[in-house]
């Protein structure tokens, strides 16, 4: 029985591994398989559907159990009565005489895995989502004996622990996400700096801007605007802003913008940002820079502007040149149109769109999600 | 020779230890049971960020009093001989006897002035020093007494064999902490733009929706949740937008889809939403394949306006330019601004002049656009309500 020690030991990392990286399940559900001396093993993160089983488990087999056999499967009743987080034998669920006659065992379990015994547990994941894993061997190897259920009792507590991780890290990698595609789509960028200006976190968009180098910069690793003014006027509002994250009394943050030479000014949004961390992590108080460019919606893309308002190409372009500050003139020598030309377009512009003059029109586009990077 | 009782106690450490990662609160209950697995009086867990010079994570028993972790922390951390010697070993568990002898260890300053002054009562150590993430390196220090002993082959194994789970909790603790701050930073400014975001699935149930969207949806005007799933009262928008998000579904599955695009909602007596539908894409592709669904991001163009006091710090308006200036970015006219505020239109036209001059702009498109285009339409509160 020392032997098998390390084992369980081993499999306890690799199972958490796992939680990390889904690749891992198939080769951790042959080594619960082994520690247990089974002949096949699968794990559900949301019952009935099956997260990975062992090799005699393929996928067509795995879809039947989720789609029909875990109806009738008869060990499903009996467990959930004994408990969820209960670990069980087939000895706590159904006598073998019993099993042998049912459709479960002779349709399903006995042409696949041949599977007989079951040492398993059913457990909750999230509110609303249950888990389940167990491990099966043939009649012929004879039923789990109490050792074997004393090792299920001491690796099955890790093996729903590390589903809840995995559960978590899902859970945290679509909210990440959502916030992520958003800041992208919005053609914002995002800067987390510390009191001493030290850049923590910088989106793709940021870093961007960190390159160009013409209206922030960071020099080795601190954050700096191009000009003197602006840094000062910056570093003011990140100081007052991580005052008041800090809980001091501090300004709050404000904003600034920050001068381009032949471009329109970039503008910064400074705010307070406390990092939600709870337990043993230091919180670092540190402020949130958002950064706007003007000139980012790099002319409006004409699909956007065609499936929300039915405007023609060419309709479209006069619009993205409208928004980039273009007088109709400017547009109509840029296209080599004649003024009367666009005018006739911009009739048409605004009857699409609702709108009457140009001043609405630019109102109205630059508050829509066209203003929005579309892919 | 190792008990039973000895591998149980390390078993339920590790499963602790894992149960922490997953929930923050739980770390500091970690440095006591440290302690008292591996028969020592005091245990430290220390994870540092080089590149950024700051402790990141600090767990301790209480026998390190807040004061002693205080002076550890600013002065005697450099003069710990035991950490020094350890990091040339970085990755192995070592005690004691692989570090420094008993008599050279009682001549050191860390010694008689932190060890013997702070009355800790240590003096024999296992631990190890180990690297976490690609820019983070922790080290583990359990100690005990001189009466206690040094520490034999069979106690350092079994610190040995837990340092690989405690390891592996702080990666993903360190994971679910880093994709935390980005997360927050993204989603705030989100927020901020009064950016409303849907996640639905295929047959429209929603099943995420940030504040702007929860609100849009209660407000239930031209969009609304009917039994979770996602209700526009315009029969031929509700039809694109339904195409829409297969579109963008197919899209993730790997099938050919449209990819999404984007929806005009109409309503009442107000600006129309407008809608963009995009597949959403987790970054691990195991995931993806689990979680097919579209991503929605509407707009309100009403509930986007500059607001004043950025508008005077970016521009260096006065009040009454940027009240002006706001009016002149929801689309009205000089006319009708000098209607609403009963002022001359002589009065606007040199407000106009003013605000051009400030923004370096010449004409009223041009100048809507940069305010609108500018982080004035963000809220700007320190507490996002």
């Amino acid at each position: 029985m020392s032997s098998t020690r390390p084992r369980i030991g081993e499999l306890i990392g690799r199972v958490y591994d796992a939680a990390q990286d889904e690749s891992l399940w198939p080769s951790v559900v042959s080594g619960i398989a082994d520690a247990f001396s089974a002949t096949s093993a699968v794990v559900s993160s949301g019952y009935p559907r099956i997260l990975a089983g062992t090799e005699n488990w393929d996928a067509q087999t795995l879809d039947n159990y989720a789609k029909y056999y875990y109806r009738n499967d008869p060990w499903l009743a009996p467990s959930l009565k004994l408990g969820v987080g209960k670990v069980f034998t087939s000895a706590d669920l159904v006598p073998d005489s019993e099993f042998e006659r049912t459709e479960f065992y002779n349709d399903f379990l006995r042409p696949h895995s041949n599977g007989f015994y079951i040492i398993g547990c059913l457990f909750h994941v999230a509110p609303g989502q249950m888990g389940m894993a167990s491990v099966h061997r043939p009649h012929a190897r004879g039923d789990y004996e109490e050792a074997e259920r004393q090792r299920g009792i001491e690796f099955i507590p890790h093996l729903i622990r590390a589903i809840q991780v995995r559960h978590k890290l899902t859970e945290t990698d679509i909210q990440r996400q959502i916030g992520l595609d958003g800041l992208e789509r919005s053609q914002i960028a995002a800067i987390v700096v510390t009191g001493n200006g030290i850049i923590l976190h910088a989106n793709d968009q940021a870093e961007r801007m960190l390159r160009a180098g013409d209206a922030i910069r960071s020099i080795s690793g601190q954050l700096a605007a191009a000009t003197k003014s602006a840094t000062e006027r910056l570093t003011m509002l990140i100081r007052g802003a991580i005052d008041t994250a800090a809980g001091r009394n501090g300004s709050a943050g404000g904003s600034v913008a920050i001068p381009r030479p032949n471009r329109p000014p970039l503008t910064i949004l400074v705010a307070p940002f406390r990092p939600v961390q709870r337990g043993a992590g230091a919180p670092v108080p540190a402020a949130l820079l958002f950064l706007r460019d003007p000139e980012w919606p790099s002319g409006l893309a004409a699909e956007p502007l065609r499936e929300l308002f039915g405007l023609t190409a060419a309709e479209a372009t006069i619009v993205s040149h409208l928004i980039r500050g273009r007088s109709l003139a400017e547009i109509a020598t840029r296209h080599n149109l004649s003024l009367n030309t666009v005018r006739t377009h911009l009739k048409n512009i605004f009857a699409k769109t609702g709108t009457n003059r140009q001043t609405e029109l630019v109102a109205f586009i630059a508050r829509t999600v066209a203003t929005m990077k579309v892919h | 020779m190792r008990s039973t009782g000895d591998q149980s106690r390390l078993f339920e450490l590790v499963g602790r230890t894992y149960e922490a990662a997953r929930d923050e609160t739980l770390w500091p209950l970690i440095a006591p049971q440290i302690a008292e697995a591996f028969g020592a009086t005091s245990a430290i867990v220390r994870v540092q960020d080089p590149v950024r010079q700051k402790l990141d994570f600090l767990l301790h028993t209480n026998q390190l009093n807040a004061k002693s972790i205080e002076l550890y922390e600013s002065y005697y951390d450099q003069r710990d001989v035991w950490l020094g010697r350890a990091r040339k070993l970085s990755g192995r568990v070592v005690t004691s006897n692989d570090l420094v002898s008993d008599s050279e260890l009682e001549r050191t300053e860390f010694y008689n002035d932190y060890l013997i002054k702070q009355r800790l009562d240590i003096f024999y150590v296992v631990g190890a020093v180990f690297q976490v993430t690609s820019n983070q390196t922790g080290h583990i220090g359990i100690h005990r007494p001189r009466s206690s002993g040094n520490y034999e082959e069979e106690e350092r194994r079994n610190v040995e064999e837990f340092l690989p789970h405690l390891v592996r909790a702080l990666q993903i603790r360190a994971r679910l902490t880093h994709e935390d701050l980005e997360k927050q930073a993204a989603t705030e400014a989100v927020e901020r733009s009064r950016i409303a975001i849907i996640l639905v699935l295929r047959n429209g149930v929603i099943v995420q929706a940030n504040r702007e969207a929860e609100a849009l949806l209660r407000a239930g005007e031209a969009i609304r949740s009917v039994r979770g799933q996602l209700a526009i009262s315009s029969r031929p928008a509700a039809e694109i937008l339904a195409a829409r998000i297969r579109g963008a579904i197919d899209a993730v599955s790997g099938n050919e889809g449209s990819a999404g695009g984007t929806v005009l909602i109409e309503r009442d007596r107000r600006l129309p939403l407008t809608v963009l539908v995009a597949p959403f894409r987790l970054p691990r592709p195991a995931g993806a394949s689990a979680f097919p669904a579209a991503i929605l991001f509407i707009r309100d163009p009403e509930r986007v306006s500059p607001e004043s006091a950025a508008l005077q710090e970016l521009f260096g308006f006065s009040p009454a330019e940027a009240t002006i200036a706001i009016q002149f970015a929801r689309g009205h006219s000089v006319a009708e601004v000098a209607a609403r505020h009963d002022l001359s239109l002589n009065t606007i036209r040199t407000h106009l002049k003013n605000i051009f001059a400030k923004t370096g702009t010449t004409r009223q498109a041009e100048l809507i656009a940069r305010l609108l285009l500018s982080v004035a339409t963000m809220v700007s509160a320190a507490e996002m309500k």
